[in-house]
Parts: structure tokens; C-alpha cells; sequence
């Protein structure tokens, strides 16, 4: 881009400020670099930090003798409430929940904007305009009900009972990516598969999901990304052995007994945000990707 | 073997009328065109052969059977789509195949009707491909191959040439004449470009404004127009309209343009009826092809009464290459004239037209229909 600039006709003269121009960008663009990776920074050295080496040295210095006995307790000993069992088996039980509900409110997020878009019914946009103030609803607002809901079903306290709710909640915004996403998708498609004999979930599983994988990647990151964060609807809807990994976190830092074991706290922070970084990291390229497809051709 | 009868067509959109009693009989190996400008209808009556809408009222039958209310996939149907409507993810065999597939045809079996059909496309090396790396004309093929491998009783196509270029679509238009020629199946053929339905039909129904304006063979329609709209739309270069009365004698019929013209014109018509008799006097529409009109020419016979000669002034010259449009003024309105390009006619030139009258048409200015 800086070639191109230069090479513009009638700028011949301000390479120099073409230059300059960039520097301050870059000095720009890296201090909030700096400025954001902070905080990561600090919690990274301080992990691999002893606790004696926390309590004599200072906040932003780094480890002197790189130790992983923090990770190594936050994974598999540290107490959280009564039980020393570390960060592992709340892994599990987030990794139980956030599975199902990503694959199933992704799956009828995409069977709701196929419906939506290529059967229109009477009433299809009024269906769709209410399914959106979903998007809309604060958390906070249905945790009475959905608890008086969850009780009459018998799913209360269980894992079962937040999967639902999750899928629940990301109904609206399934609903929204895909059929956003269908609706650029030409009506013929579904007119010659009819005449090929297809019915709706053979268009649907042959024609349409094949063509849906760059919205597939984004609301599988998307909703991946709600649901492992989501710390409410795990502390309201489980109980004590079931809460996931973000609860269980807090349950690990707040305890007020004994010294408070920083790199511990640190390193279990680390480890909860990992997936979801992983994600990024591996599907990001997509996401960006399937989000601006998206825009182009809706 | 498949016939088609459609009786007393209606569809609705809400309040809006898009079909108005529509009847159509399509005989076994027919290749039916249904042709008219975007809106009139064309494309809906399609999709209700097809059983794609619903109909409001009326009834369609093939072979006999009320299908009204039998799905598209059993009603021995296939459709190519203007789009093409080729399924992206799959491959060009698999989206041949798709419909037998699904249809519980043997693998076997679908490979060696894949292998025939795309034999009579030419798109064998193509099978393997994605749609998205084929060219227009590929695409076009493809969707045809859908649609023969399916080898139904009706073909069904709704504007299948509209997204090529000029030079594939007259090559694509060949092909689907041999094509019919070849298999001689029942076709329905949706265009809004009357060339399309002159070439490629054995009957052509005009439409306009969800009516049916005439239905006939492509000779009837270009020389017997129903109306107006009819001899209008149909021709590459329209009818000339000339407005006059029409005038008679004890024999004779003419017709006197006095509209722009400084003294009266009295043009003769040749191929008479005397049912006109009661119209003498009233305001006719004097409707006339290009091609009965050109210069006249060394060793012509003289004018004996089958034609009408008359000298002008000449406005606007367009060469085309195999012949030349002459455009005058005449009753106030533009005319054309097909010449040669050997008559050397230039702009601002003036010359002497002949009028051939033999097939010369008549028509009420008020409801537009034929004399």
C-alpha cells in the first residue's frame, strides 16, 4: 500500500510525509497493541511466577525461575468450594454443554432461515421481526421464568436444563445469521429441486447446508464463543459439581480462605479463556470472511 | 406421448389478476411458445403447468388428467429455469442425477443415462466440474441435460436463452430445435423475444395483460395478426400502422389517409371482405409488414392494382447487411420499407415505393381486433 501511495502521479514530492504519515500510524497502531496485550502480559508472567517470587518482586517484572506448578494445580488440584480436583472436571461440563447447544441451535437456526426464505408462509415475516427482539432480550430478564420453566420440566440444576436454555437463546440470532444468508440464495434452486422430487429437508440437507458452510463457520464461532463465556445462566441454572468452567473460576478466585495464590488465579484464567481463543485463533480467518460474504450478498 | 389442456386458466395474487381465463390445447409433440412482454403472464402460467403456484380457477390437464393438485415431482415434468438453477456444491453429474437419484434409479442405470445425455450435449468432459467453473453456455447445457436425462412426458423451459450472448443463443436456439426434432416430446416454451418463438414453435400463443391474444401456428400469427397488440409485437421490425378511412364503390375497398398528408391518399386494398361494407366510412388502422414495401425497380410490372405506388421522400437509411430499412413519413406517422442494398437508397433521396397489397391488414382503431 505504501508503494502504491508513492507511486501516485502528482505526489512525486512527499515521499518523506508518506513516510512519515506511517510511522506515526505504526507508533500508533502498536502502542494500543501494547496497550491491549498488557494486561495478558502480566498474567502470563505472573503464572509462571513462584508465590514467593510474587509477594517480593513487583507487578510488571518477569519471572526469574519459570515454574508451572500454578497451571499444573489449577488443572488438576486446586480447590474450588470443597472439592480439590482443579479446573478439569468444569471443563468437562462446559464442554458438555457448549457442544450440544452450538450444534443444535446452530442446526435449527439454519432449518429456521431456510423455512423462512424459500417456504414463505403467511406470517413469515412477522415470525422472523419477533424472533429478533430475541437478540434484544437482556440475560437478567428471564432468569425467573426460564428457573420456573426449567423446575416444571424437571431439567433444573442439570446440565440438560442449560443446554436449553442456550439454544434458547441463540434461536434469534441463528435464525438471523442464516436466514440472512438464504435469502440471497435464488428461489429457482428450490423450484428445480422440487421438480427433481426433493422435499424440504432433502433441499435442505443436499442443496441448501452445502452452500451455507461460511455462515455455518460464523455461527458456530459465534455461538461457541456466547455460550463457553456465558457466566449467568451457568451460576442460576446448575448446581455445585455442574457449573461450568466460567463459574467454577470464580467459585477458584473468590475463595477468601488461606493466601491468595495470584499465579494460580492467573494460570486458571488463562486456561478458562483458552478455548475460545483457540477458536479464534484456528476460524478466525473464516469468520471475518464469512461475515463480510454475507454482507456482499445480502 | 403427452398431451396438454389448459381450461379456463385463472390466477390470483391477492387483488391482483395475473391470469384471465386462460385455455390453451397442446397436442403430443407440440412445441408450444408462449411469448409476450415481461408482466403479461407468460412465466406464471408456466409455473402452474409446472405446479409450482396453484391455480385460483380452472383446470390443467396432461394426457388427459386433471393435475391441479398433483405435486410437480409425479407429474412427469422438467423444467429448465432461466438461471439455470444448477446446484452449486455439486458436480455437473451429480446434478444430472440428482433427480434419479431421489427418484430410487439404480447407480448403474443413472451412470449410463448420464453418459447418454451428455454424449448428445457434448458436456462429457464437463462431469466433473462445479457449475461455477463452467462458462454460460455449459451451464445452459447442463440444465438441459437435467432436464432430458429425466426423459418426461413435458418439457417445460422458461426463458432459457435470455442470459446469453447473442451468437450462443442463436447456436443454444438450434439445439433445442433439434433436440425436440429428434426426441419429439411435448414442449412448453416460455421468451419474451419473438424471434425465439417464430424460429422454435409449432404454435405460439401470444400473451398480454393475462390474456391469451392469439393462438396459432407461427404463419398464422405473422400474417393473420388477432389485433394489434399481435402484429405489433411479433416481427423484428413492427408492422407500420397507417391511420385512414376505410372507402368503397359498388367493387372496390380503399383506404384514404388524409392524416399528414397535404392531399388524400387513396390506397387500394386487394384481398377484401364484404362483411367491411358496413365499416365504410368509419376510422380503420391500415396495417402493413416492412417487407411489402420497397423501391421500385427496373422492369416491375406496372401497378394493376395489387399494388399501390407511391413517391417519397426518404428520412432515415439503416443499412443491416442482407437488407436495408428505408424509413418515410406517411398519414403522420414513421414507415419502413425493406430494401436491398443494391437499390442504393439514400437519406433525402426521393423515390418511388411499392405498396404490395396482398396481405395488407385491416383493424379497428377502437378495440384493435382485425377486420
Amino acid at each position: 500500500m505504501a508503494d502504491g501511495h508513492a507511486r501516485l502521479p502528482g505526489h512525486g514530492g512527499s515521499d518523506l510525509r508518506a513516510m512519515l504519515l506511517r510511522a506515526v500510524l505504526y507508533g500508533l497502531l502498536g502502542l494500543f497493541a501494547f496497550y491491549y496485550l498488557l494486561p495478558l502480559v502480566v498474567m502470563i508472567s505472573t503464572s509462571l511466577k513462584s508465590l514467593d517470587e510474587i509477594r517480593t518482586g513487583s507487578l510488571v517484572s518477569l519471572p526469574e525461575a519459570v515454574t508451572f506448578d500454578a497451571w499444573a494445580k489449577a488443572w488438576n488440584s486446586a480447590c474450588v468450594g470443597v472439592s480439590c480436583n482443579g479446573l478439569k472436571p468444569y471443563f468437562m461440563n462446559s464442554l458438555l454443554m457448549v457442544v450440544p447447544a452450538v450444534l443444535i441451535s446452530t442446526l435449527l437456526g439454519a432449518i429456521n432461515g431456510y423455512a423462512l426464505t424459500k417456504w414463505r408462509f403467511a406470517g413469515a415475516n412477522m415470525i422472523f421481526t419477533l424472533m429478533l427482539f430475541g437478540c434484544f432480550i437482556p440475560f437478567q430478564v428471564i432468569l425467573l421464568p426460564m428457573a420456573r420453566v426449567l423446575g416444571l420440566l424437571g431439567l433444573a440444576g442439570s446440565i440438560y436444563g442449560l443446554i436449553l436454555v442456550h439454544v434458547v437463546y441463540g434461536l434469534a440470532f441463528t435464525t438471523l445469521f442464516f436466514r440472512n444468508f438464504f435469502v440471497s440464495v435464488p428461489d429457482e434452486l428450490v423450484r428445480a429441486a422440487t421438480i427433481d422430487g426433493a422435499g424440504f429437508f432433502r433441499i435442505f440437507f443436499s442443496i441448501m447446508l452445502p452452500m451455507a458452510v461460511p455462515i455455518i463457520v460464523v455461527t458456530v464461532i459465534w455461538q461457541f464463543t456466547q455460550i463457553y463465556n456465558d457466566f449467568l445462566f451457568g451460576v442460576s441454572f446448575t448446581v455445585s459439581g455442574g457449573v461450568p468452567v466460567t463459574v467454577a473460576l470464580n467459585n477458584l478466585v473468590a475463595t477468601s480462605t488461606g493466601v491468595k495464590e495470584y499465579n494460580l488465579d492467573m494460570a486458571a484464567a488463562i486456561l478458562t479463556g483458552m478455548p475460545t481463543l483457540l477458536v479464534y485463533v484456528v476460524a478466525g480467518k473464516y469468520f471475518i470472511r464469512g461475515l463480510s460474504a454475507g454482507a456482499v450478498k445480502g | 406421448m403427452a398431451t396438454l389442456h389448459i381450461r379456463n386458466v385463472f390466477k390470483r395474487f391477492g387483488q391482483t389478476e395475473v391470469l384471465k381465463g386462460i385455455t390453451l390445447d397442446v397436442a403430443d409433440g407440440e412445441f408450444l411458445v408462449l411469448v409476450g412482454p415481461s408482466g403479461c403472464g407468460k412465466s406464471t402460467l408456466l409455473n402452474l403447468i409446472a405446479g409450482l403456484e396453484t391455480i385460483s380457477e380452472g383446470d390443467i390437464l396432461i394426457d388427459d388428467a386433471v393435475v391441479n393438485d398433483v405435486h410437480p415431482k409425479d407429474r412427469d415434468i422438467a423444467m429448465v429455469f432461466q438461471s439455470y438453477a444448477l446446484y452449486p456444491t455439486m458436480t455437473v453429474r451429480r446434478n444430472i442425477t440428482f433427480g434419479l437419484k431421489i427418484r430410487g434409479v439404480p447407480k448403474a442405470e443413472r451412470e449410463a443415462m448420464v453418459r447418454e445425455v451428455a454424449e448428445m450435449l457434448q458436456i462429457s468432459p464437463l462431469l466433473n466440474r462445479k457449475p461455477a467453473q463452467l462458462s454460460g453456455g455449459q451451464r445452459q447445457r447442463v440444465a438441459m441435460g437435467r432436464a432430458l436425462v429425466r426423459d418426461p412426458a413435458i418439457f417445460l423451459f422458461d426463458e432459457p436463452l435470455s442470459n446469453l450472448d447473442a451468437k450462443l443463443r442463436v447456436e443454444m436456439r438450434h439445439e433445442i430445435k433439434r433436440l425436440h426434432q429428434t426426441l419429439g416430446r411435448t414442449v412448453v416454451y416460455v421468451t419474451h423475444d419473438q424471434i425465439e418463438a417464430m424460429t422454435l414453435a409449432t404454435r405460439i400463443a401470444v400473451m398480454h395483460q393475462g390474456i391469451i391474444q392469439q393462438y396459432g401456428t407461427a404463419e398464422e400469427i405473422y400474417n393473420q395478426p388477432a389485433n394489434l397488440f399481435v402484429a405489433g409485437f411479433m416481427g423484428s421490425q413492427p408492422m407500420n400502422f397507417i391511420d385512414g378511412t376505410l372507402e368503397a364503390d359498388a367493387e372496390k375497398f380503399w383506404v384514404t389517409v388524409r392524416k399528414g398528408e397535404a392531399e388524400g391518399l387513396s390506397i387500394a386494398l386487394v384481398d377484401t371482405d364484404p362483411a367491411w361494407r358496413a365499416r365504410v366510412g368509419s376510422a380503420v388502422v391500415l396495417g402493413l409488414r416492412p417487407e411489402r414495401i420497397r423501391p421500385v425497380r427496373d422492369g416491375d410490372e406496372a401497378s394493376n392494382g395489387v399494388h399501390y405506388i407511391l413517391q417519397r421522400a426518404v428520412d432515415v437509411v439503416e443499412p443491416t447487411g442482407a437488407d436495408t430499412m428505408v424509413f418515410f413519413s406517411l398519414g403522420g406517422e414513421t414507415v419502413s420499407a425493406r430494401a436491398r442494398p443494391q437499390d442504393g437508397v439514400v437519406a433525402g433521396q426521393t423515390i418511388r415505393l411499392r405498396f404490395g397489397m396482398r396481405g395488407a391488414c385491416l383493424f379497428d382503431p377502437e378495440s384493435g381486433q382485425r377486420l
